[in-house]
């Protein structure tokens, strides 16, 4: 689902030795995939928008909020943002059971919501079953997610994933993200597998060497790696 | 069998620890998150009573806390007596003496820390004061363990300090190490060994009952 | 005068420490009231007979044990007879009883700006009186005299809670100069060094009231210096350096 009006539009630069990441861009879907390949600086691009990493120049807004305006040194705080933030490697506290850990960010919530929303995230996720587990008896999959339900549990305006679904299999990915995609949350979503980015209803943004080279709707801006990708399979069909 | 100065040892230790760790935990906190620029010279000066010998430190309480400077005229003004040959006097100079002793596990196990999970607390709204509660500290609770340890032990050997500014007042601050120097200074051997043994054994004994606490190493082998 | 005294003596001390070629070197043990006064004598010394001193300056229990325990030292300057007297049970001093060198003079001193500016021993009954620094009476030559004077003037049991203990008679004297004690049993050469002098004031305890506290002195058997440690000896005993110690707060043993 496309509007015309992006609720968020950014323009940053950020150095990091010689690397130099110098991005503007606009999300207006609510599924944009971050395409490129690894040392693009997704990641940084990701931590820069969550507020983990401060650019040298940036303004960020996000709906109503201005998160970053070097300019006038404006830099809101990461809690304060209303972004959620999903990494691979997924970042649930060892020492919570899984509804603790999906409750952390509810703590200024009343009880009762509180408890409601916790449920809800449970029944969508279907991690009911684990609710009283800590993470380290859980497999991997089921812990990206619940790391996925945490960063939901507050209702941000905006998701951020870090490529969180390697740990999972194809069809279980699918199926997470048709969840997700069911969800009011806009997403913007790292990749750097093809398949995984082509999807329908959605934009893409391609980054390359901290530069961006591309961004639209998916199928359009994704069309040359795609028949990249095809003509290696036909090549390798034929040999 | 000098009770008196075993209770005062065990006190002094006691106290000198709950204090210190009080004292330890917001300021190493502060160490592992600031960017400030003060940051790296007070952590030299946590680690200083280290370098500095434990008389020379009980020296300069002494002479810091007496009658002498400001800073004791105004103790002795709301107290009635200088600091020197007091217990709080010892506790003073004990958490002087082996704050390098709290900040050291303190910071090491804080830094320890996923640096991943102190992200994710702080996008999910935590502020400083709930990353110390509710993620540091339960997450560095071994360190906290090795950090009143090592407190506790270190004061129930200090000597040097409680020579310098105790007075060897017998139930304040005659403790168990200071009456084994008198006992050898009186040439009273056999009361100075069988003084000496009851050092070790309680030293020894809470020691391992405090390792025991801490549970197995993780890569601890499981006989089947 | 004085001053000229001072540099004369660091001069001989640091002639001693540079020198490199290998030369006799006297080491004593000494008590610890001895240090206010013994740089010049030293000096006066190794300048008449050529002989570098090495002086360990400690309360004269520590020294005793550590001689016993065979601690390299040629001659003990103790400040009672007792501590000599163990080394001599033990069989390692040459003579078969401690030598009186000196006698030492107990005072009480309190600073300048303590409530105590007539000062007498009738201060000590002083109900306002926070604390006494001693001496430990138990180890401590200074420490026992105190402890006898009190008892003998009727004092010792008012006082006995406010007594601050120190491990040996400098400690007792930085106790009360740093003004933790108001009051502090202290040796006459501490109360005489010129920081003291400057610091406060003094009275010299009634001498009937402890017995008299007669400073011996041992040299140790077999060591290297047997000679040089004789010649000491007989250096501590002549006119000239009687008198100086004499005028530093260190009478002569009768």
């Amino acid at each position: 689902m496309r509007s015309d009006t992006p609720f968020l539009e950014a323009k940053l630069e950020h150095r990091r030795g010689s690397f130099i990441l110098r991005a503007q861009f606009v999300l207006r879907s609510h599924w944009t995939v971050l395409f490129g390949a690894s040392g693009a600086g997704k990641t940084t691009l990701l931590r820069i928008v969550a507020g983990l990493t401060q650019p040298a120049t940036g303004s960020i807004r996000l709906g109503q909020n201005q998160l970053v305006d070097t300019t006038h040194k404006i830099s809101l705080p990461p809690g304060q943002r209303r972004i959620g933030f999903v990494i691979q490697q997924a970042a649930l506290f060892p020492h919570l059971t899984a509804r603790e850990n999906l409750g952390f960010g509810l703590h200024e919530w009343p009880r009762i919501a509180r408890e409601t929303r916790i449920e809800e995230l449970l029944r969508l996720f279907d991690i009911e079953a684990m609710a009283g587990r800590k993470p380290r008896q859980l497999s991997g999959g089921e812990r990206q997610r619940i790391a996925l339900a945490q960063a939901l549990a507050p209702r941000p305006d905006l998701l951020l994933l870090d490529e969180p679904f390697n740990a999972l299999d194809a069809q279980s990915r699918v199926a997470i993200i048709e969840k997700l995609r069911s969800t009011a949350v806009p997403v913007l979503y790292v990749s750097h597998d093809i398949a995984d980015a082509w999807q329908i209803n959605a934009d893409a943004i391609v980054l390359e060497n901290g530069r961006i080279v591309s961004q639209g709707e998916t199928r359009a801006v994704l069309a040359p790696q795609r028949d990249q990708i095809l003509a290696q399979l036909g090549a390798n069909a034929k040999a | 069998m000098d009770l008196q100065a075993l209770s005062v040892t065990l006190r002094l230790a006691a106290v000198t620890t709950v204090i210190l760790l009080l004292l330890a935990i917001p300021l190493s906190f502060w160490i592992v998150s600031t960017r400030s620029r003060l940051r790296a010279p007070i952590e030299a000066i946590t680690t200083l009573p280290i370098l500095l010998p434990p008389t020379v430190l009980g020296f300069y309480l002494l002479v810091l806390l007496g009658p002498r400077t400001a800073l004791g005229r105004v103790w002795i003004h709301l107290t009635g007596h200088p600091l020197a040959f007091t217990f709080s006097g010892l506790v003073i100079g004990s958490i002087i003496y082996s704050l390098p002793f709290a900040v050291q596990p303190l910071v090491a196990g804080f830094s320890a820390v996923d640096v991943a999970l102190i992200e994710q607390a702080r996008l999910l709204g935590a502020s400083r004061w709930r990353l110390l509660r509710s993620v540091l500290l339960p997450l560095s609770a071994r360190s906290i363990g090795a950090a009143a340890l090592l407190c506790f032990t270190h004061t129930v050997g200090e000597f040097g300090v409680v020579l310098m500014v105790g007075g060897d007042i017998p139930g304040a601050t005659r403790t168990l190490s200071i009456a084994i120097y008198d006992q050898v200074q009186d040439f009273a051997y056999a009361a100075a060994n069988r003084t000496a043994l009851l050092l070790v054994v309680i030293a020894v004994a809470s020691l391992a009952a405090l390792y025991a606490w801490r549970g197995a190493y993780p890569g601890a082998h499981h006989e089947k | 005068m004085f001053e000229l005294r001072r540099i004369f003596s660091f001069a001989v001390l640091a002639a001693c420490i540079l020198t490199s070629h290998a030369q006799q070197t006297l080491h004593i043990a000494a008590a610890a009231d001895l240090e206010p006064v013994f740089l010049p004598v030293i000096a006066q010394f190794t300048a008449q007979t050529g002989v570098c001193v090495e002086a360990s300056y400690k309360s004269s229990a520590t020294l005793a044990a550590a001689i016993i325990n065979g601690a390299p030292f040629d001659l003990f300057l103790a400040a009672d007879l007792s501590f000599p007297q163990r080394v001599v049970a033990a069989g390692l001093a040459e003579e078969s009883a401690p030598i009186p060198y000196a006698r030492g003079t107990l005072v009480l001193w309190t600073r300048n700006d303590s409530r105590y500016h007539q000062l007498s021993m009738d201060s000590l009954r002083d109900p306002a009186l926070k604390s006494v620094a001693i001496a430990n009476p138990e180890h401590a030559p200074y420490g026992r005299a105190a402890k006898a004077a009190l008892e003998h003037l009727g004092l010792y049991d008012p006082v006995k809670s406010k007594l601050v203990i120190a491990e040996n008679i400098a400690q007792t004297a930085q106790y009360a100069e740093s003004g933790n004690a108001e009051l502090g049993f202290i040796s006459l050469t501490s109360a005489l060094t010129p920081q003291l002098k400057s610091a406060g004031h003094y009275i010299e305890v009634p001498r009937e009231a402890y017995p008299p506290i007669l400073q011996g002195a041992i040299a140790i058997k077999n060591s290297q210096n047997a000679r040089a440690a004789h010649q000491f000896l007989d250096f501590l005993a002549s006119a000239p350096v009687v008198h100086q110690l004499e005028g530093g707060g260190l009478g002569p043993a009768r």
